[in-house]
């Protein structure tokens, strides 16, 4: 039995008309079903990380594509996108964004952009569990998307 | 037992339980993590979050075994008898106690990760 047979019904326009729109980011091809894509969801299709990356025109002088807008896919055509790591990139602290030079920071410096007084607080992540206590002697690699909480200090050596 | 707070303890080990021993209570931690640099990087605790007498500590962590760690602590509770188990505390006074048993526990864990 056809689905029409079945009683679902076709309609000009409707859901049951397929559309398919391409996007070309990195060499690569992607697939869209919808002509109006957001710019988060191009790069969550690429597996990538808005706060880590940029999707940038194609070009050595390309442009940002900001987070939030939107690309009309018929519109767009054959033009081609890439990938770039963002140079400032998004990390939380406090359940605060904030906006960081990718690179090696330490744990003070780390709580200090929080505001909070580095000899006052103890710093904490959080990736792939509960936030753990971060060595104050450990340099960390800030490449976006880290969680970073803080806690006052209560404890000392006696 | 504050279920919440408990639960806020099961996401640093494999499981909570509580027991009381010569009138105070501890929170057993089976398989606690612990800090980055620590060695071994998991072991069994007990989270006593009050004082008891004669010990002069507000609460105290102790530990199944003598961690290492990159920093230095004075190890001065050797071979504690609690629930018929063996335990370990270094010398680390948290004296203003915090709001909840998970910063508690933390408290006491950034003796692993701070000189002081």
């Amino acid at each position: 039995m056809s689905e029409f047979e079945s009683g679902s019904q076709w309609q000009p326009g409707g859901a049951d008309e397929r559309r398919t729109f391409k996007l070309q980011v990195d060499e690569q091809t992607y697939l869209f079903d919808k002509r109006l894509v957001a710019v988060e969801t191009i790069l969550e299709k690429v597996g990538k990380r808005t706060c880590e990356f940029h999707l940038v025109t194609e070009g050595p002088n390309g442009s940002v594509l900001e987070v939030g807008t939107e690309i009309d896919l018929e519109q767009w055509g054959e033009k081609k996108c890439r990938v770039e790591p963002r140079k400032e990139v998004e990390i939380h602290i406090d359940n605060v964004l904030h906006l960081v030079v990718r690179g090696t920071y330490s744990a003070a410096q780390i709580i200090a952009l929080g505001g909070k007084s580095p000899e006052g607080y103890d710093l904490l992540e959080e990736k792939a569990g509960p936030p753990q206590l971060v060595p104050t002697n450990k340099q960390i690699q800030i490449r976006g998307c880290e969680v970073f909480f803080t806690q006052p200090r209560s404890g000392a050596s006696s | 037992m504050d279920s919440v707070q408990v639960e806020g303890l099961k996401k640093y080990c494999t499981s909570v339980g509580l027991t009381r021993e010569g009138g105070s209570e501890y929170f057993l931690l089976e398989d606690l993590r612990l800090p980055e640099g620590c060695v071994p990087q998991t072991c069994d605790a007990l989270l006593r979050p009050s004082p008891t007498p004669g010990d002069g500590y507000p609460s105290r962590l102790y530990l199944s075994v003598k961690v290492e760690s990159p920093f230095t602590r004075n190890w001065n509770c050797i071979n504690a008898r609690v629930i018929e188990r063996t335990w370990f505390a270094y010398s680390w006074m948290v004296a203003t106690p915090p709001p909840t048993l998970v910063e508690l526990l933390l408290s006491h864990l950034a003796g692993f990760t701070r000189a002081t």
